[in-house]
């Protein structure tokens, strides 16, 4: 966080690139100066992609031609098979247009504006004084010898990755960090306020455990209400006004970071109050559940964290949408956790925490719905221009329903989302089946977990599974019937073209978050990969008691940055490989996009980064 | 140098009028005449060819026009070759206004030298297509139309390569007027007479030679440079504007750039239609890496008569292809062309026509191609 108060924001340059994101420039700054040919060739080959866009940085341009070059002389390329063989000379020429380009983009260019030389406007940039003479050799005496370009092209690509590639690298903002600080600026900002409007000082706070956090909130606290007593109620105002347009931008761009963030900062708070209170206390846990946070948490957290999120959902439509999705997507994975300790043993302490979150995150959706639902109506804001982002498509709330549907049934709060959700799509025979949905609720393992034996347990759990199968098998019916729909019009009328069914606004190059699927590029496939993941074996798998063994062979791993599928597609050919295989895909993995050939030290080092989803 | 900005005041010299009128009136109808309008960047061909639009209209009804300049034509986007019917006068010469082409190619590049033979290719067929619909007489007949003048505007990039292509589209076109428009800067013109022709052959072309309007300040190359990369971007965004409803006030970039984010695009399987890059190859895993948030030509590539094999499709307009799905294989795609005539585009042409920045990051939707924190380029 660079101080309190940013002029950054109308000062952000922007200038055009050929990439997505910069985790794709990052995959090649990685892949392209890599000793694998494979890696190298889907380096040039994204590099080709961007030129193709236009506005290649003539640093990649550079860099990819000489690296191209290498790829081909088998001086650099141990056991390239012989007939790949390109002559001497049409190496050498490869390697001088290489390094002709790079001295003139680079020193030429400098050259005209200062007036310098060549020589000194190169050695001012610390372009190796080599490239400059080869410069001048080849072009007006003789082409020069293999070897001594061979040397130059090294040169000239240790001087790339200094002038260009590790800078560029270090300047890569940190959209995560960026994210979560501006969060913390915006919660903290408006806990003050919280404490400002009761009169109290903001110091008297909650003991929180988190030592490393309260010395600097601390800090910033004093600073912050020594701000505040000095200014007036405008000067906050308006601070509060340029967090939330930044953090508007930064939605924009990046709107599952920030949902994820925000999401973070709820679970983060929850969790040092839940250090705090007693959860085991067995009456008071399902009451606290029910009403997250509102009297019980005093020092105002959970309402700054609250009033965040209204405040940018005000701007932001479509953001409690996207949130109820993810907060969806989690009580997945900890309903599966749990499930997976239930079977195992008694009740432990961490089963019941993992309950006692999963209400939370339940009462939170049913929160979110809550506002969603009023905000359809009144927002009269945005209603003036943008008369897209105004309403929820329904596409969404079907979309929620189904997710909603699969987790409710024991969970009054997810029960309560769904009806919320039924009355929102507005649709009247939909409202009557629902109905009897509530009923459901008294198979709560929240309210029978006070008297339950094992055998209680398990036969509640078996129900739950029942009428998890229940709801998909009619889910099923009803998607198939849709699908048989939808087609019989289809073949009617053979049309390519069409107009998107539903769309709200967007930035050109994205789609618009959340739809049912998401603006997918390489970089963003964990998104995928997630849904991919919870897909129709889902509920199946649910007897098994084997659990671990099912997760290791999860259709899908990631590792770091780069993440791998094992799709097979046959649109997708590999490409750059020596040795094809006997199916094209047979033995590869998709990374970034391309196939690849993949050995067993790189499978291990896959493995060793893994991050496993279970799909119980 | 008011002269720079967009709507200079036009000053039509009087030796230009009476070069229009000669050409307009002095020959004779049938067969009507065909000029030809050269000369170096900014001596003021397309002001010329708008004037003699105006003034053939009135006694031909319907005049045709083939716009070679693909650097900026006069009514369709950069990067398109064009032929169009013109039936009105243009009052005011000042106005930036589109008008949709009888004919178009999407040439893919702002200057002709990314591929010589693409475009000269081009060309040719525009020229052949006015030749048969509007200027063989047989066919004409049958249908009681009298042939249509053409007037034909050329780029100004006239030495070297741009020379010879010049070369090549007049021996091709074979016009019965050439008009030069000459700049006091001697050096940067066309050769006097009639440059094009070879060895000892006649020429029956009658050449007008006249001088550029305004004099040539020594240092406005630069500033041409600059102000055509903007009047280009005013075209694709005057395009673009057409997406909107005419009802729509919308007065600034931004908020053009706010309507068509917001606006709901067309959706395509990307395995309905053929993609094709103009001028580079790009792997067919790559593809929609490559198209996204870029500008295409929406053709139809259906072979439906024989004189379209082997030669550039016709282009019905520009997209700009919004976002992508990889999941579903869909490509959005933003496109004043109506429904009716999409339905036949099955084939998207990728150039190097750039979507105008100004339409890409605005704020609350700054595309992912514009990115912070970079390394200045040089």
């Amino acid at each position: 966080m660079s101080g309190v108060g940013s002029e950054e924001e109308t000062h952000i340059t922007y200038s055009r690139v050929p990439w997505f994101s910069w985790e794709e420039w990052n995959f090649v700054r990685k892949t392209i100066f890599s000793t694998s040919p494979n890696s190298i060739s889907s380096a040039l080959t994204r590099v080709s992609t961007w030129r193709s866009r236009g506005c290649l940085p003539c640093a990649i341009e550079v860099t990819a031609a000489l690296v191209e070059v290498r790829q081909r002389d088998p001086f650099f390329r141990e056991g390239m098979p012989c007939n790949a063989l390109e002559s001497d000379e049409m190496l050498a020429m490869g390697y001088c247009m290489a390094i002709i380009r790079l001295v003139n983009s680079f020193a030429e260019k400098s050259r005209r504006k200062t007036g310098l030389s060549i020589s000194e406007s190169a050695d001012a940039l610390g372009i190796p004084s080599m490239l400059i003479d080869i410069r001048h050799e080849c072009s007006h005496r003789e082409l020069p010898s293999l070897a001594l370009v061979r040397l130059a092209s090294t040169k000239a690509i240790e001087w790339l990755k200094s002038y260009y590639w590790e800078p560029q690298k270090r300047l890569i903002p940190n959209v995560q960090k960026e994210i979560k600080s501006r969060l913390r600026e915006m919660t903290s900002h408006l806990t003050l306020k919280h404490h400002g409007d009761a009169g109290c000082p903001p110091v008297k706070r909650r003991r929180i455990k988190q030592p490393e956090m309260v010395s600097g909130r601390k800090r910033f606290f004093a600073h912050m209400s020594d701000k505040l007593h000095s200014s007036k109620s405008e000067g906050s105002k308006r601070a509060t006004a340029r967090i939330i347009r930044s953090l508007r931008r930064l939605y924009s761009a990046h709107p599952l970071e920030v949902v994820s963030a925000l999401l973070e900062e709820f679970v983060r708070t929850e969790s040092s109050w839940l250090d705090n209170i007693d959860v085991m206390d067995g009456s008071d846990s399902s009451e606290v559940e029910m009403v997250p946070n509102e009297s019980k948490f005093h020092d105002g957290k959970f309402d700054a964290w609250k009033t965040a999120v209204l405040k940018l959902s005000h701007k932001e439509p479509l953001l409690l949408v996207a949130m109820v999705e993810e907060v969806l997507k989690m009580i997945k994975v900890r309903e599966a956790t749990r499930s997976d300790m239930g079977q195992q043993s008694l009740p432990s302490s961490e089963y019941r925490s993992e309950l006692f979150q999963i209400g939370n995150l339940s009462s939170l959706v049913r929160w979110l719905l809550h506002n969603a639902s009023k905000q359809k109506f009144s927002d009269p804001v945005a209603a003036h221009n943008e008369t897209h982002t105004n309403s929820i498509p329904k596409s969404n709330l079907w979309l929620l329903l189904r997710n909603c549907l699969l987790l409710a049934p024991g969970n009054s709060h997810l029960v309560d989302s769904v009806l919320r959700l039924v009355q929102m799509i507005g649709n009247d025979s939909l409202a009557a089946k629902f109905k009897k949905l509530p009923l459901l609720c008294s198979l709560d393992p929240i309210s029978t977990l006070e008297n339950c034996t094992a055998s209680d347990f398990e036969s509640n759990l078996r129900q739950h599974e029942d009428f998890l199968r229940q709801a998909e098998k009619k889910l099923e019916d009803i998607k198939h019937r849709k699908k048989h729909g939808v087609s019989s019009l289809c073949d009617s009328q053979e049309r390519i073209w069409s107009v998107a069914k539903s769309w709200s606004s967007s930035a050109i190059g994205l789609l618009p978050y959340p739809l049912g699927s998401f603006s997918i590029l390489p970089a963003d496939y964990k998104v995928n990969v997630q849904e991919a993941g919870y897909s129709k074996d889902h509920l199946d798998k649910d007897h098994s008691l084997d659990k671990r063994e099912e997760s290791t062979e999860a259709e899908f791993v990631e590792k770091s940055d780069e993440v791998v599928q094992l799709t097979i597609d046959d649109r997708m050919v590999p490409e750059g490989i020596d040795d094809p295989p006997l199916m094209p895909t047979e033995g590869s993995l998709l990374i970034g996009g391309v196939f690849r050939r993949i050995g067993k030290e790189e499978l291990v080092a896959i493995e060793s980064g893994v991050w496993v989803c279970v799909t119980d | 140098m008011e002269k720079e900005s967009p709507s200079p005041h036009i000053f039509i010299p009087d030796l230009w009028s009476e070069a229009a009128d000669s050409i307009a009136f002095d020959s004779c109808t049938s067969p009507p005449p065909i000029t030809f309008v050269c000369g170096a960047k900014n001596s003021g061909k397309s002001t010329f060819s708008r004037h003699l639009l105006n003034t053939l209209v009135p006694r031909y009804k319907k005049v045709a026009y083939l716009d070679t300049d693909v650097g900026q034509p006069e009514f369709t986007t950069p990067g398109c070759l064009s032929i169009h019917i013109i039936d009105e006068q243009t009052p005011d010469l000042t106005i930036l206004s589109m008008k949709t082409p009888e004919r178009c190619i999407f040439f893919g590049d702002t200057s002709s030298k990314r591929d010589p033979k693409a475009y000269l290719s081009g060309v040719y067929r525009l020229y052949d297509y006015y030749h048969t619909e509007y200027y063989q007489s047989n066919k004409l007949r049958s249908s009681e139309k009298s042939p249509l003048p053409l007037v034909i505007n050329t780029p100004g990039w006239v030495k070297g390569i741009g020379y010879e292509i010049i070369v090549e589209m007049l021996r091709y076109i074979q016009p019965t007027h050439v008009v030069q428009i000459r700049i006091s800067a001697e050096k940067k013109n066309l050769p006097t007479g009639a440059f094009w022709i070879e060895g000892n052959q006649k020429e029956h072309a009658t050449l007008i030679n006249l001088n550029a309007a305004f004099q040539v300040s020594f240092n406005r190359s630069l500033l041409i440079q600059k102000d055509s990369r903007r009047l280009r971007d005013a075209r694709i965004i005057a395009y673009f504007r057409q997406c909107l409803p005419r009802s729509f006030s919308i007065t600034t970039n931004k908020e053009l750039a706010h309507a068509l984010a917001s606006h709901t695009p067309y959706e395509v399987p990307l395995s309905k239609v053929k993609v094709s890059h103009l001028h580079c190859t790009v792997s067919r895993n790559e593809i929609f890496h490559s198209l996204n948030a870029t500008i295409v030509g929406l053709a139809v590539d259906r072979r439906t008569s024989q004189e379209s094999d082997g030669h550039a499709p016709w282009c019905v307009g520009l997209g700009i292809i919004r976002g992508v799905d990889m999941l579903k294989g869909l490509l959005y795609v933003i496109t004043p062309v109506p429904l009716s005539l999409l339905d036949k585009v099955d084939l998207l042409l990728q150039g190097y026509i750039e979507i105008p920045t100004c339409l890409l990051q605005v704020r609350g939707c700054v595309s992912p191609y514009m990115a912070t924190n970079v390394m200045p380029f040089n």
